[in-house]
């Protein structure tokens, strides 16, 4: 029997209303090659899309966790612009936080400031969290 | 001046038809920037795979001034250079758009994202050379160019001036700066697969080497900068490949005549 492939992203549905999604792995460079199609044809995205939106009711939150990827190449910036567009299309909406020093750089290079303008803090995404919370 | 850096990759039988195509490539693309009044100007670039998804080219200006655009489309090798070339049609075809730079940016940008499936993109920085030293430009999802001084001491990097990237936002906002150089003074713009080329331990080259490498140079000629500094990261990556294109330009402002 073999053994289950390591995931790329994990989710959680902790509150009503908040999704948070975590990326796994510093380098996610293996995972984003599409082969010339679409980005939707690799592998992360399938993850990260069903990490995303399986479930996802309208309305609610998807907080993405960045925290563990070091390396953002042009290709994860399309991924989150796809995924982003998937899950407002779905009536959600996609919060980034937690980028390192070298991812948020490198998000800043690409202009993500603008592309992204919900990105929140760690602590932002926990008041959201929070708020969530029953007292 | 260029730098002839041989393409790598390219096997089997498909070896014959990848030839043609960097060998195409290669005509379309500049091989050595234009003579500039009042700069010098220096290139290199390098495909990390036969052919390359940056794009440099430059432009005689209805105004008379002369403009560069240094690009870098999503991904690398041949897919990506299908995006350098949609983006040099645009540019080569449309004369009324090299306008001051955001506005180019913007219109660019505008006519990009109708031509592009919708999850590829273009960082590019488009530069005018202007009278008595002075630049301006405007950076779309792209590094700034940094800007050293004949001293070594390099200028502070404004990220927040970057506008998004050409194709994904149609209605893109782009600010012009424009910054001077004196003469000696230097302006350098690269893609990202300079300062990301990754060693086999996985660790960067990294801008913050780029800034170190181009201060303690500037007493040395310009080509033999951009010459040094690619051969700088190819000693970092300590054999292992580019795993994504490249492109350097180099501009110095220089001495006015006697």
């Amino acid at each position: 029997m073999g053994r289950a492939a390591c995931p790329l992203v994990v989710s959680e549905d902790a509150v009503p209303g908040v999704r948070v999604a975590r990326f796994v792995r510093p380098d996610n460079l293996a995972d984003l090659d599409d082969n010339g199609e679409s980005i939707t044809a690799t592998p992360l995205y399938r993850e990260f899309r069903r990490a995303a939106l399986d479930g996802l009711a309208p309305g609610q939150a998807v907080v993405v966790n960045l925290g563990l990827v070091e390396v953002l190449p042009s290709a994860f910036f399309r991924l989150l612009i796809q995924v982003d567009a998937d899950v407002t299309a779905a009536g959600g909406r996609l919060l980034l936080c937690c980028l390192t020093a070298t991812g948020r750089k490198a998000f800043d290079i690409m202009g993500g400031g603008r592309t992204f303008p919900g990105r929140v803090r760690e602590s932002e995404a926990k008041a959201v969290y929070d708020a969530k919370q029953p007292a | 001046m260029d730098i002839g850096l041989s393409p790598s990759g390219g096997d089997g039988d498909d070896r014959a038809a990848w030839k043609k195509l960097c060998n195409l490539q290669r005509r379309i693309l500049p091989q050595r920037p234009p003579e500039v009044p009042g700069y010098k100007l220096c290139l290199a670039y390098r495909p990390a795979f036969v052919v390359t998804g940056d794009y440099h080219d430059f432009f005689a200006r209805p105004d008379g001034r002369t403009a560069a655009f240094l690009g870098d489309g999503s991904g690398h090798g041949p897919a990506a250079s299908m995006l350098m070339a949609i983006m040099r049609t645009i540019l080569r075809t449309h004369p009324g758009l090299h306008r001051e730079p955001g506005r180019t940016l913007a219109d660019a940008g505008r006519m990009f994202h109708d031509e592009i499936p919708p999850d590829l993109f273009m960082t590019g920085v488009y530069l005018v050379f202007g009278e008595d030293g002075w630049v301006s430009w405007a950076a779309a999802g792209h590094h700034p160019p940094v800007w050293v001084a004949r001293s070594g001491t390099p200028a502070p990097v404004d990220f927040t001036v970057i506008g998004p990237v050409l194709g994904f936002d149609p209605g893109g906002d782009y600010p012009t700066v424009r910054s001077r150089l004196e003469p000696g003074d230097r302006a350098v713009v690269f893609t990202d697969g300079l300062y990301e080329a990754r060693n086999q331990a996985g660790e960067p080259f990294s801008r913050h080497r780029i800034w170190q490498y181009l201060q303690v140079t500037m007493d040395d000629p310009l080509e033999e900068v951009v010459a040094g500094l690619v051969g700088t990261v190819k000693a970092h990556l300590w054999g292992a490949e580019f795993e994504d294109d490249f492109t350097v330009l180099a501009v110095e402002r220089a001495d006015p005549p006697a």
